[in-house]
């Protein structure tokens, strides 16, 4: 994506009013194709804005590193943290907020009473729930309480991040403390789950977008992920896929294959195995910014069954296999004949021919002596 | 010349016999293989040679031989030569095992057999199909071989120990002398009809036949030289009896006189099959075409050499020129057929065939429980014309 | 005249040459021309403008569930069949010779006169509507005479399965309740491969050559090849650079048709043979009856039981 033609965004203001209707509708608009909604989406988008019905959204911290926040905080174009802070009216945030406390919970009470079913739920972070859940409780609550009960009246629940959406790191063998995602203590319960890890921030930005606008949600597979972002794997749409079909690939970190920017899948790549757009959107504005693109084979940190379980550096089966870069020949030779085969043949043909006209030949010898018995015998 | 059959008798379990059935179970643990792993699990045909040699083989050449059932009846019931009877019995078991032996062998190569009931079901029938009419010909001529060949069971059955089987033979041996011609018509005409079409199958090649052996008469090629080589397998079945068996009463003079209808045949296939390439202009492919002008050549001199032995009545009563000149015969209607099915057709280049090892072992195993059965069959039946099972060897040759 | 064996042989063998000669070269009148049904469906292929990507295969594996042809190279798995299979039902195959390449889409040409129709015994294989040619599992016994029957080696078999069936392109046929056509055609970047209706799509081929007459070898293959086939080729080399077999306009069945039903036409031969053996048969089992009782009645005792 090409940014240079991008107005800069007022860092740190809040305040939509103090930018030109004609930028932020430019704006508005680029995001919303970057995210496969329609242009007439921007439209919509500023008139919400304008009329100040910005939903409300509660954003829920558990087991987690705040990676998310931070991936989300450190895009500047578009500066999506900004967009979806001008989209949304905040309510509870405990990385971004100033307040702390008593306040803070006081603050995320009230939200909810005053917003009751009208407010997003996002929340960050897996949720303990070994030994009912001690291991993770903020003013006193346990996790698992705080969850049931903010998601419990809210509109929409997301779920960003590998964590939040099946237990990401949290849950890794031996998990201790038994840490799930939020589908699994939801269940039942419509939730968009947002894996990564981090969760690109473009994929929150696009289901924001058309939530805040549209009112809709984004077509979601079995597992809660938007068709948008999570339908095909990594291999599908990967920049190195050329070095895969051609079978261009790094056998060692660091040697010349791996600078000429070869194919990562010996090395361990996990791109066929897992869903996630991470190579059609980066995660910042500087190209190349996700870990193929680095030189660095993915990981698959967005799929439950690979991330922090397989391996590292082992290599996955490919889950749509195609074909390679040659091409099937006019003419293949197929057909197999063995040596074996011609022996055995041969051995019996001729040693049926051969014993017929032998015996051919003793019976007519002795036919022969049989007609003329005068003949001596030897 | 006593004219009576009788059991052949003596022991079953000779080592020839046990060596025999070992090969039978061979082939039958491959087919068992066959069954659970597909056609291709134990065989080497592809794509490009979808019949490999079970078809030739197995169907077209077993069927040859077992064609002098055919030969044999057409001489004996419609020539009414009658001193041909003795051959006709042992003929008409060959016939009939040869036959069933094919039909097995096509249950085994096709590839979803438990359709095959759905032959039955007159109204999907695709009468242009000429796989359908050898099909349903063959299956029809199957039943037909083993009705003429329950005449020896039933007499076999006159002096049985159960009454109850006396009876059945008692009402059953008339009844077959009454239907005899009708039956014998059916014996003539359905092999007509399925051993021409077995060259007919191949008309629909016509891109992919060589021209050496595509002709608008495979039908009637096909059908001369099931004769020849059914005669040729009478002889050879009469000669290796003798050789085997010493109650087996044997007249050569018999074998000597059907190969004399064998050459004459061989004659008017090898004129016909000359002409017709000449009247194609096809002549000079003869030379032209590598492989194909070998086999060919080899083909035609094992229709031509046995041919000549064979014209000479000194030569024909000789038992072993007479054997071996049957040898050639069945070489050449089987290569024929090989020729046909294998050698001149041609797929495109890229394919190559040659019968895999458990390809062979099943052709073997089959060809050796036909034999098994027969032996057994002639041992115990009323096929051949035998003496008594402790009598004096006679002289394979009889007087003059 | 007396009925030796010889007379007999030798006229069986001339009526015989006779007949089938005749019925044989005289099969210029005995076959009609098939013609293509009046909504006749088609597809194109334009080798000059397939670029190799393959999506075709792709889609056609995944539009009629077939598992890929799974092959690894220096360890990786590709799906790469490099023919049609018992689980490709199209290939995408590439020609490099005298300086050009080319790439030939490799499927069934759905004949306007098909062999592999003709072949099969119980129609498991037979041309259905728009003249698309379909296979029916249920009807079929495996006996894989189509195979030997289509020119162009089109039907492939499921070799190592106990349940094998014949894999051949059915264009997409069961998706045309839905509206939609073949999914090769439907995902072709380039529409190198086009569906449409057979009299359309011939004048477009057609077209193609004269308005770009440098771009193309000047023929369309199966305009008039074996009859006609509703799968259209245009090249920039000879069609047999492409693995087209070099055949020509009579259709595959027409002789082996025609020999076969002049033989057995009515079913008349068959039952005159019969009837005629029957009645020689009777005669001489009756022949040989009343020579046995002028024996019996000339040497009593002496009578040998004749068996038949």
């Amino acid at each position: 994506m090409d940014y240079t033609h991008w107005p800069d965004r007022l860092l740190g203001e809040k305040d939509p009013s103090g930018v030109s209707r004609r930028v932020f509708l430019k704006v508005c608009t680029a995001a919303a194709a970057a995210v496969g909604l329609p242009a007439s989406a921007a439209e919509k988008m500023a008139e919400k804005v304008a009329s100040g019905k910005k939903p409300p959204v509660i954003w829920l911290h558990f087991q987690e590193c705040t990676g998310c926040t931070e991936s989300l905080l450190r895009t500047s174009h578009p500066g999506v943290a900004e967009l979806i802070l001008d989209l949304v009216s905040l309510e509870y945030h405990e990385t971004l907020f100033a307040a702390a406390g008593k306040q803070i919970e006081e603050a995320l009470h009230e939200s909810i009473r005053d917003n009751a079913g009208k407010y997003i739920c996002v929340v960050e972070g897996a949720i303990p729930t070994k030994d009912d859940g001690v291991f993770c409780q903020v003013g006193g609550r346990t996790a698992v309480d705080i969850l049931e009960d903010v998601a419990s009246k809210a509109g929409l629940v997301v779920a960003i991040g590998s964590c939040a959406s099946f237990g990401g790191v949290a849950a890794a063998e031996p998990n201790p403390t038994g840490a799930k995602g939020v589908p699994q203590i939801l269940v039942g319960k419509p939730v968009v789950a947002l894996p990564g890890c981090p969760a690109n921030p473009y994929n929150l930005l696009g289901t924001v977008l058309q939530y805040a606008t549209l009112g809709t949600l984004p077509a979601v597979d079995d597992k809660g992920r938007p068709r948008f972002a999570y339908a095909r794997t990594i291999h599908e749409d990967c920049e190195r896929r050329p070095h895969f079909d051609a079978g261009r690939f790094v056998q060692k970190f660091g040697d010349e294959s791996h600078r000429l920017g070869y194919c990562l899948y010996k090395v361990g790549c996990k791109g066929p195995a897992t869903h996630a757009n991470c190579s059609l959107v980066p995660f910042g504005e500087v190209g190349d910014s996700w870990p193929v693109g680095l030189g660095h084979p993915c990981i698959g940190c967005t799929e439950q069954k690979v991330a922090f379980r397989v391996p590292m550096f082992s290599t996955v089966d490919v889950e749509r296999l195609t074909p390679p870069g040659t091409y099937a020949p006019i003419f293949a030779e197929q057909g197999k004949i063995t040596p074996l085969a011609t022996g055995v043949a041969g051995l019996v043909v001729g040693g049926l021919v051969g014993a017929g006209l032998t015996l051919g030949k003793k019976l007519s010898a002795e036919a022969k002596r049989e007609e003329h018995p005068e003949e001596k015998q030897p | 010349m006593s004219d009576v059959a009788r059991p052949l008798g003596g022991r079953i379990f000779t080592p020839g016999f046990v060596v025999l059935l070992a090969l039978a179970g061979v082939s039958g643990v491959l087919i068992l293989v066959r069954v659970f792993g597909g056609v291709g699990s134990i065989t080497a045909m592809t794509d490009g040679y979808p019949w490999g040699i079970w078809k030739p083989l197995n169907v077209v050449t077993f069927t040859g031989v077992a064609a002098g059932a055919y030969g044999i009846g057409l001489l004996c019931y419609v020539l009414n030569r009658g001193k041909y009877h003795p051959l006709v019995r042992p003929a008409v078991l060959v016939g009939a095992l040869g036959y069933s032996l094919a039909g097995f062998s096509v249950l085994v190569d096709l590839g979803r057999w438990w359709n095959a009931w759905k032959l039955g079901e007159f109204w999907y029938f695709n009468l242009n199909s000429v796989l359908l009419e050898v099909a349903i010909c063959v299956l029809t001529y199957v039943g037909v071989l083993w009705v003429e060949v329950t005449p020896a069971i039933l007499e076999s059955w006159q002096s049985s120990r159960s009454s109850r089987l006396r009876r059945v033979a008692a009402k059953g041996l008339p009844f077959m002398k009454k239907a005899f011609p009708f039956i014998i018509a059916l014996a003539i005409l359905l092999p007509t009809m399925h051993q021409s079409s077995l060259g007919s199958l191949y008309l629909v090649a016509i891109y992919k036949l060589h021209p050496l052996w595509l002709t608008p008469l495979l039908p009637l090629l096909f059908l001369l030289s099931c004769l020849t080589m059914g005669y040729g397998g009478v002889i050879i079945m009469d000669t290796l009896l003798a050789v085997a068996y010493p109650t087996y009463r044997r007249d050569v003079k018999l074998s000597a006189s059907v190969s004399k209808v064998a050459a004459a045949m061989l004659w008017v296939y090898v004129a016909i099959r000359v002409a017709d390439l000449a009247w194609h202009s096809r002549l000079g492919l003869l030379f032209t075409s590598g492989w194909k002008s070998f086999f060919f050549w080899l083909e035609i001199a094992l229709f031509v050499i046995p041919a000549l032995l064979l014209g000479n009545p000194h030569r024909r009563r000789d038992p072993g020129i007479l054997f071996r000149a049957a040898l050639l015969t069945v070489m050449g209607g089987s290569l024929y057929r090989f020729d046909t099915y294998l050698v001149g057709y041609d797929p495109g280049p890229g394919w190559s065939y040659f019968p895999s090892v458990n390809e062979l072992l099943v052709s073997i195993g089959l060809a050796s429980a036909g034999i098994a059965v027969f032996v057994f069959a002639a041992k115990k039946f009323p096929i051949l014309s035998a003496g008594p099972a402790h009598g004096v060897r006679k002289p394979a040759q009889s007087t003059p | 005249m007396k009925l030796t064996r010889r007379s007999l042989l030798k006229g069986v063998a001339a009526a015989g040459a006779a007949g089938a000669a005749g019925a044989v070269y005289r099969r210029a009148e005995a076959r009609a021309k098939k013609q293509p049904p009046p909504d006749a469906v088609a597809m194109l292929f334009d080798s000059t403008r397939c670029i190799g990507c393959r999506a075709c295969m792709e889609k056609c594996k995944e539009a009629n569930d077939l598992p890929p042809d799974r092959v690894r190279l220096d360890g990786v798995p590709y799906d790469a069949p490099i023919d049609l299979s018992g689980t490709t039902k199209t290939v995408i195959k590439l020609y490099q010779g005298s300086g050009k390449t080319a790439f030939m889409k490799a499927q069934c040409l759905h004949c306007v006169d098909p062999a592999c129709v003709s072949a099969c015994m119980l129609g498991a294989l037979n041309k259905r509507e728009y003249g698309v040619v379909t296979y029916q599992k249920n009807k079929c016994v495996g006996c894989r005479y189509c195979q030997i029957a289509c020119a162009f080696n089109v039907p492939r078999f499921e070799w190592n399965s106990p349940a094998p069936q014949i894999v051949k392109c059915e264009m997409c046929h069961h998706r045309f309740p839905e509206g939609k056509g073949p999914a090769c055609a439907e995902v072709c970047p380039r529409e190198a491969i086009q569906f449409g209706k057979l009299k359309e799509l011939r004048a477009e081929a057609q077209k193609r050559i004269q308005d770009n007459p440098w771009r193309y070898h000047p023929d369309v293959f199966g305009d008039t090849e074996v009859g006609g086939t509703q799968v259209l080729y245009l090249s920039a080399v000879p069609f047999d650079k492409l693995g087209l077999p070099k055949v020509g306009d009579e259709p595959v069945p027409a002789m082996g048709e025609t020999i076969q039903h002049g033989i057995y036409k009515g079913f008349i031969a068959p039952i005159a043979l019969y009837a005629v053996t029957a009645y020689v048969v009777v005669r001489n089992v009756r022949r040989g009856e009343a020579e046995e009782q002028e024996e019996a009645a000339r040497k009593p005792g002496e009578g040998e039981e004749r068996k038949p």
